[in-house]
């Protein structure tokens, strides 16, 4: 009897795998990870990409044909990535990707697409490798992690008018890049790194390494990583009486980085990049649209990119009359004036738009400086 | 069990199946062929395990550090531009030389024991591989940027395609079987499942214990260096995400659910457990892809509820086990 009943579900799967039903659509694929560590950005991004549909479909962009957001789940695992990347070119309605979050997942993936000339646009993935492959159809509306720790150190040095920062980073690809890129612009305008340490992600004690730190008596901490290490840090520094502000990128800007690091993070800044969202009025639009749509739930780092890459590439599908052959070519030559200000591509498909903004936190909240 | 036609007939049914399969596809479905490919890569790590664990009895649940091991080796090695066919043995090499390193400390644990052990050594190895910044390029992964695993050639042509990709994949798998099927009635093969069952009867039949494990192990290390070299070839990019110990957790979990030391079981786990959440991924649809993990744990759940023993039960393992249904 159990047999029966183990076959029947066994066959109940595979029948089910034939039944997908079809309604003509302009069908974009979206591949973040929904599941797993990092679920709470990928949710967001799609979060970000179901506005930008919806927008679409309200104003009628392609007529009576809706555009249809097709999701998948990589689950941030590069072998994931590339089956669902090979599940995406042989679904020939599929007319773009928007994808994926991981570098590590992006560039096995990135090549999978160019098979079929389908253009993909990455919202966060920084590794600069992923649009030095010589792929046609590989852009992405965030810049390399360079061009922020430069920005920082720039900023650090300029208007924060500070000599001594210690750096820390969380030995991811992002993390290290940041740190990285800000400890060699730093050396090159006189600025001197005290100090220069990995973390682990996922730890959560450090004032071992913050005491070291504050004997070398450094202005300013330069941290590259995400909230929740980040608030820790700035947390535990402040305990051990190392009262400097912390300095990060756009991967601490999220609200839970004030709920972890309490008051201690009064003073902190972030970089971000694009126009802040509070110059541009589309920009408060979409944060008025977004608060409507999911009351209570707080924005993730990169929703505002998805959105706009979404944008950027139903803009390109529009402008190529539906025609596959045409979107790569559309979207290397397109304008776009968005959210966050003016994004267009260079020849490797990185975007122009370098506009940093920074952030600091006050009274719980994070403030646009400039 | 008895099958209506011999052996020898279904086995090259199969076998033939396998080889003209992408071709009633219509060779055109990337998609149906990556996922076949995965099954051959995740057989060949399976088969690998199953030595261990299956055969030998040692729980093993840092088998994905060999993996590792095989990829980046293949990766480094076919960056400075080594031919495939001088990588494969090294790979292998180095997968057998580390197991056995490991072994020399780690063998003398049992059980549970030997478990966590393998478990730390998985961790080690990708933290080792996120942290030499010089030599495999920290969480950036490899190649750099600039650099190229260079591609396969075999008589004249070079290997760029997924269906090339099967055929190589295929015929590994095929070696795998046939070595895992020689082994497993061999007098060593016999001697793994004597340790398993009792190490001091077997040591007292005259069984060489420490000697005899270490086989095992090593032999399930090349097999684990294979499959990540080939895979590094394959897919052209090698990074520490690619290793977690959720990985490792889920190869055990494959040879669980298909059936501990069969060869046939493995396989039908690994096709199981590969195959259904690419199934979930079509079924679920957009509203419902958030749960596709969910759906996937129930369907192993129910599985080892209605077959503790595993799909495809081995039958040396059968004949101990005592469940009230019949086979």
């Amino acid at each position: 009897m159990k047999k029966i009943i183990t076959m029947v579900c066994v066959l109940a799967w595979f029948g089910l795998g034939g039944c997908a039903q079809d309604k003509p659509a302009v069908k974009l694929a979206l591949v973040v990870p929904l599941t797993g560590d990092v679920a709470a950005m990928g949710q967001g991004m799609k979060r970000g990409m179901e506005i930008a549909v919806e927008e679409a479909n309200a104003a009628k962009l392609f007529g009576d044909t809706p555009v249809e957001m097709v999701p998948f789940d990589d689950r941030a695992d590069p072998k994931e990535a590339v089956s669902a990347a090979n599940r995406i070119i042989s679904d020939k309605r599929i007319l773009g990707v928007i994808g994926h979050l991981n570098s590590g997942c992006s560039i096995p993936s990135s090549s999978i697409y160019a098979k079929r000339n389908l253009v993909m646009i990455s919202p966060a993935s920084t590794n600069p490798k992923l649009t030095l492959q010589g792929l046609k159809n590989v852009f992405r509306v965030c810049p390399t992690d360079d061009l922020q720790g430069y920005f920082a150190a720039d900023y650090a040095a300029k208007v924060l008018k500070v000599s001594r920062i210690a750096v820390i980073h969380d030995k991811t690809a992002y993390g290290q890049g940041l740190a990285e890129s800000f400890k060699k612009h730093a050396a090159e305008i006189k600025l001197t790194v005290v100090s220069y340490d990995g973390i682990d992600l996922g730890d959560k004690d450090f004032k071992a390494l913050l005491t070291t730190i504050k004997t070398k008596s450094p202005q300013l901490i330069y941290f590259g990583g995400m909230y929740t290490e980040g608030g820790l840090l700035t947390k535990q520094a402040k305990e051990l009486g190392l009262t400097v502000p912390h300095f990060s990128g756009e991967g601490i800007y999220s609200p839970e980085y004030i709920k972890i690091a309490g008051k201690a993070s009064e003073g902190d800044y972030a970089t971000m990049m694009g126009v802040a969202l509070e110059k541009l009025p589309e920009a408060k639009a979409f944060v008025e649209k977004f608060k409507l749509k999911y009351p209570g739930v707080d924005m993730q780092s990169y929703d505002t990119y998805t959105y706009e890459a979404t944008n950027l590439l139903l803009a390109a599908i529009f402008q190529a009359k539906q025609d596959p052959s045409q979107i790569v070519g559309k979207v290397a030559g397109m304008k776009y004036d968005g959210i966050l200000g003016q994004t267009s591509f260079d020849a490797n498909g990185d975007t122009l738009n370098k506009t940093i903004c920074i952030y600091q936190v006050k009274d719980g909240k994070f403030k646009y400086l400039e | 069990m008895k099958l209506p036609i011999s052996k020898p007939y279904l086995m090259s049914g199969v076998l033939l199946l396998l080889l003209v399969w992408p071709f009633l596809w219509g060779g055109d479905n990337a998609y149906a062929l990556y996922i076949a490919c995965l099954i051959g890569i995740y057989t060949i790590l399976c088969l690998g395990l199953n030595i261990t664990i299956g055969y030998t009895g040692l729980l093993d649940l840092g088998f994905m550090a060999f993996y590792a091991i095989g990829a980046y080796t293949a990766a480094i090695l076919s960056i400075h531009g080594v031919s495939f066919w001088l990588t494969l043995p090294v790979c292998v090499l180095v997968g057998g030389g580390v197991r056995y390193l490991l072994g020399l400390p780690v063998l003398k644990l049992r059980g549970d024991y030997l478990a966590i052990v393998t478990l730390a050594f998985g961790e080690i190895v990708r933290l080792v591989a996120n942290n030499t910044v010089g030599l495999t390029n920290g969480p950036k992964g490899l190649p750099r940027v600039g650099e190229k695993i260079s591609e396969i050639r075999l008589f004249g042509w070079s290997l760029n395609d997924t269906i090339h990709f099967y055929y190589l994949i295929l015929a590994f798998v095929l070696l795998a079987v046939l070595v895992s099927h020689r082994l497993e009635h061999s007098r060593l093969g016999r001697a793994f499942v004597a340790i398993r069952e009792d190490e001091l009867a077997a040591e007292l039949s005259g069984i060489h214990v420490a000697r005899v494990k270490s086989v095992a192990f090593v032999i399930s290390g090349m097999f684990g260096a294979l499959a990540g070299a080939i895979y590094a070839h394959w897919i052209g990019f090698v990074s520490p995400e690619m290793f977690t110990f959720w990985e490792s957790v889920f190869l055990v979990a494959m040879i669980v659910v298909g059936g501990m030391g069969n060869i046939g079981g493995v396989v039908l786990g690994v096709i199981l457990l590969v195959g259904v959440p690419e199934i979930l991924r079509s079924t679920l649809g957009a509203k419902f892809v958030d749960y596709r993990m969910l759906v996937f744990g129930v369907v192993m759940v129910a599985v080892i509820i209605f077959r503790p023993q595993g799909l495809i039960p081995s039958k040396r393992r059968s004949l101990e086990l005592h469940t009230p249904e019949a086979e």
